[in-house]
């Protein structure tokens, strides 16, 4: 039994090892914290592994659990941060009665530029300037479609208000950063 | 009427939550005529569609060899407990 696991175990870091640490690394933005996630969802894995009915592929129901991880370490290190975010990203690109400071260029982009890995570093660069928290915030949002409710009480927002206000002032930043580094360069 | 300012912040909440029937008219009216912010609502969605092609330009990064290994000796140690 304990020989059989230790296929098991070592066929999923070999096969899935690399996916689930993508997957983490996107969304907590921290090479250390994600080998722990990675980590301990093999270990509740193989604890769960007699429960696992197969409905599911193994690639699937490991995400899931990691899913679970990742939102796990969202709560535990829960601090506030929403009135920080929007403090720090006030939008200049408007005069005080609201209208544009600035024409926007067209963004002239092509599919296949966008699965370049240029672009994907881009990005990596741009959502690393933003505020502590801001850029996982966005992901979670929008890569793992987190409710509202969940978004407020992971990352400390008092109304849904202020989230809205907050991702609108976060895209906008990265879209501004995204401008200068890869559209218009 | 909408400022260009309130229009961002609808384009952005707009993929985050569904908007109300008549907000979401006045919206597109506003964007209808106003260039700048046709291309800000054009910039967000190809933002908001990058996240989805994430998983396509990032398989260059893997688990370092240092970090399979410390895994796998935990789990060994998980599966001998």
């Amino acid at each position: 039994m304990a020989e059989n696991l230790q296929n098991i175990a070592a066929d999923w870091l070999q096969k899935y090892g690399d996916y689930l640490y993508r997957y983490a690394l996107l969304r907590v933005r921290n090479e250390a914290v994600a080998e722990d996630l990675v980590q301990d969802t093999f270990v509740s894995a193989l604890q769960g592994y007699s429960n696992f009915a197969g409905k599911s592929s193994i690639k699937t129901w490991l995400t899931g659990i990691l899913k679970h991880k990742v939102l796990d370490h969202f709560r535990k290190d829960f601090r506030e941060m929403a009135t920080e975010i929007n403090d720090e990203l006030r939008d200049e690109l408007f005069d005080e009665r609201g209208h544009w400071q600035v024409d926007l260029a067209d963004w002239d982009a092509p599919d296949s530029q966008l699965d370049k890995q240029q672009f994907y570093q881009a990005l990596q660069h741009c959502l690393d300037r933003l505020p502590k928290d801001a850029a996982q915030l966005l992901v979670l949002k929008t890569m793992d479609n987190l409710s509202a409710d969940e978004c407020c009480s992971l990352f400390g927002y008092r109304s849904t208000n202020h989230l809205w206000v907050s991702l609108s002032r976060i895209r906008s930043r990265l879209r501004q950063c995204m401008d200068v580094k890869w559209f218009n360069q | 009427m909408l400022k260009c300012h309130d229009v961002t912040e609808l384009v952005s909440k707009g993929l985050d939550t569904k908007l109300g029937g008549w907000t979401r008219l006045k919206v597109s009216l506003h964007v209808f005529i106003c260039k700048n912010c046709q291309r800000y609502q054009k910039q967000l969605n190809v933002l908001q569609g990058t996240f989805y092609r994430i998983e396509k330009v990032s398989e260059h990064i893997v688990l370092s060899s240092d970090a399979k290994q410390r895994i796998s000796k935990i789990l060994e140690k998980e599966i001998n407990k």
